[in-house]
Parts: structure tokens; sequence; C-alpha cells
């Protein structure tokens, strides 16, 4: 089989084998590391306007830990 | 014991081509068994990996099915090379053998059928995407529009000069879209009348693809063997005429029938 | 959970990956911002209801934003498809 893109391909694999096909939701597929990362950005943002206010850095690492809401 | 099944095959090809066992999902290797015109392959299970609660959790989990799913699709390809293949979705279990041989019984007409009209045939997948910075390259050298306003902005200021390249571009991307759009609708025109069956899938965005061009086009087609040699020039031809706007056509195949032959087994 | 452990993983505890990371967000809201503006100003003029002067002024208060846009990015090693946000199943910010 000649595909020249490897996430492609695995892509087409997915699509052809799983019973539902495969569905890319705002462009992630099966990673449960990047949605992680979802969060944390936005719990950083609302952290970083406001420490850039208070210039206290530190804020980021707590927020980051406690971002359920 | 419940089983794994891979997919189905016409017996009388195991005459030619003699079966040959891989590895397969679980420890066990594949297998294949015989009921009457259809041969299944697939490999047995144990309860504690692959019971149905074990399994359930097992499909959370991302990474396993990913390196699953493509265990799955490479036993497919294998023997899809030998045997007209009918491959199954990924996790088709059944609870045991006896149960298997019941559904291939009760379904054979239709799986012969379905042999009938797979014979000779296969799946093949087309996908486009464009340039940007080539296609906008190449509509501002032939638009006139657009080299008018560039006479204009010669002589504005540079404020207006702003606004005016704003709406160049605004110009450029209605354009570049309409263009798309049609060019999109060329390929699907040339796939129905060439193939034998044609599904357009959706495109999939630059995150999905890691590509820095996005995709415009991406849908399977069932061509006959013999239209093989047609539906590539086809493609090169299409390829040639709207390269220089920034057009990339790929093609891969051929597919295991993933797309052309449902295997709508009753699952227990 | 093993999720949170890996959250905290992510978060980079190297204060110049964290003032990395803080300048892309910032940046990117920035960015939302001159587009916003931009857009809106655009809709100004097309409406015609601006005199020249205006116009020009708006221009190059705009082409000036762009360049300014421009420098901030090169200056913090940032591209335009650095400053997005992902928002998951809402898509991207931008």
């Amino acid at each position: 089989m000649n595909c020249k893109n490897d996430n492609i391909t695995l892509l087409d694999i997915l699509d052809g084998v799983l019973d539902k096909g495969v569905v890319i939701t705002g462009d992630l597929i099966l990673s449960i590391a990047d949605i992680d990362l979802v969060y944390v950005n936005i719990s950083l943002l609302v952290t970083a306007v406001e420490s850039m206010h208070d210039r206290r850095i530190n804020n980021v690492s707590e927020s980051g830990n406690s971002r359920e809401n | 014991m419940s089983i794994y099944l891979y997919g189905l095959l016409p017996t009388n090809q195991l005459e030619d081509s003699p079966f040959s066992e891989v590895k397969g999902i679980d420890l066990d290797k594949t297998s294949f068994e015989i009921v009457e015109k259809v041969t299944a392959v697939f490999c047995y299970l144990r309860e504690e990996e692959f019971g149905e609660s074990v399994l359930k959790e097992k499909m959370d989990n991302p990474k396993w099915v990913h390196k699953n799913a493509v265990h799955h699709h490479e036993t497919i390809v294998t023997y899809s090379k030998n045997y007209l293949f009918l491959p199954t979705k990924f996790c088709t279990v059944y609870s045991s053998i006896e149960k298997l041989r019941e559904d291939l019984s009760q379904e054979q007409l239709n799986i012969v059928s379905l042999f009938e009209q797979l014979r000779e045939k296969e799946e093949w997948n087309v996908k486009m995407y464009y340039d940007r910075s080539k296609l906008f390259k190449h509509m501002e050298r032939h638009s006139k529009v657009i080299q008018n306003m560039n006479d204009d902005l010669k002589i504005l200021s540079p404020g207006k000069q702003f606004f005016m390249k704003k709406k160049q571009t605004q110009l450029l991307e209605n354009e570049a879209q309409t263009e798309l759009r049609l060019i999109s609708q060329s390929m699907d025109n040339t796939l129905i009348n060439l193939t034998l069956g044609n599904k357009t899938r959706e495109n999939w965005s630059r995150n999905a693809t890691g590509r820095n061009v996005d995709m415009i086009y991406n849908s399977t087609s069932l061509i006959s063997k013999d239209s093989k040699k047609k539906f590539e020039l086809l493609i090169k031809e299409f390829r040639q005429k709207y390269a220089d706007k920034g057009i990339i056509v790929e093609i891969s195949g051929p597919w295991p029938f993933y797309h052309f032959a449902s295997l709508d087994s009753k699952k227990t | 959970m093993s999720a949170n452990r890996g959250i905290a993983e992510r978060i980079n505890m190297n204060p110049e990956d964290v003032e990395h990371g803080l300048a892309e967000l910032v940046l990117t809201i920035l960015e939302l911002l001159r587009q916003l503006v931009e857009r809106q100003a655009i809709k100004r003029v097309e409406g015609g209801t601006l005199t020249d002067e205006q116009i020009e002024n708006l221009g190059t208060a705009l082409l000036n934003l762009e360049e300014k846009m421009e420098e901030l990015k090169t200056v913090f090693g940032l591209e335009g498809k650095d400053l997005n946000i992902d928002l998951g199943p809402l898509g991207n910010l931008m």
C-alpha cells in the first residue's frame, strides 16, 4: 500500500476497521494527553491574565493542578 | 470459547493457496473454519483478556485500540494478498465457533453473492490537498481585477493601501473557495463516471493529518482490476491539469474492502 | 488520579518555559483583538461613512499594529500558527 503520510494511513486504517469509523472532533484523534492539555491551556489563560497583573508567576502551577471546574 | 473473527474468504481459493497461520490478537495463532463455500479466518480468545467487560475497558484505552486496530488491519492485508477477503470490523467477537458456523450457514447465499460482486475488484482511496500560496500566486497572476487593483495601489497613500490590500486578500479568498469547490466536484464526477462505486468522506484538518496543506477531497472507490490503468491515467491527467494551481492528488490502495463489503454479523 | 499527575508533569516548572507559554497566550489574545479591530475597521471603511483623512489615519494605525505584532512574534520566536488555543470540541479559538 503506497501512502506518503503515516498519520493519514493510520486514520484511514482506523476509519476502515472501527465500527463507527473514526471521528475527528476538534482536530484531535484518540489522545488523552492532548485533551488534558486543552484544559491546562484554558486555566493557564485565566491565570496568565491575572498574573500579568500581579506579576506572580507561581500561580500557574497551583491553578494547573486544581483545574476541575 | 470465544473467537475473534478477521474475515471471510471463498473456500475454493484454498485449493490454490493453502491457509497459513499468522500471529493472532491474543496468544493463539490464526486458524480457519470451512462452512460450505465460505471459509472464516479467526483466532481463539482467552476469556480473561477478551471477555465482554474486559474488552469494553480495553476499547476505552486509545493506545490499546491503536495497536490492535493496526494488527487487525495488517492481518487482513496479509490474507487479502492471497484471497478475495471480506474484512470484519475491529473486535468482531463470537461467543463460540458453533455460533459462527450457524451464522455462516444462514448467510451463505448473501456472502457468496458478495464474493461474486467483489471478484476482480479493488478498493482505492483518493485524497486531494491544495498548496495555498501556490494557488493564490496563480490566481493573482491570472486575475485582471487583482492586476487593476495593483495598479491602483501604487498611487494610494499607505493607509488606504492597507485597506485595498485587505480587500484583495478577501477577493482572492472567495475566488479560491469557489475554485476549490469546482475542482473537488470535478474529481467527484470523474470518479463517479469511472468507478463501480464511490463514497465521499469528510476532509481532515491539518492537526489530524499533520501536514501543512489543507485537504479538500477524500473518497474511496471500488474499481475493477482491468480499469485500474484507466484510473491511474485519469488521476495523472487530473494532477497535471491542476498542478499549477497547487492541487495535490494522492491515491492509496488497494485497500481491504472496508467500505464496499459490509459483514453485518449478528454479534452475540 | 494518574491523569492529574500527567497534567502536573505537563505544566512545565521550568521558568523559561512558563514565560514562553505565557507569552504565547498573551500574544494569542492580542492577535485575536487585533483581528477583531481590523475587521471592524474594514466594515466602517466599506460603509462609506468615513472621510479620506479618517480612512488614511485608520489604515496607518492598523498597518503599524500589524507590524508591531510581527515584531512581537519574532521577539518571542512564535509563528502565526502558534497563536491559537484549542478549545477541544469547540474547535480552535482562531
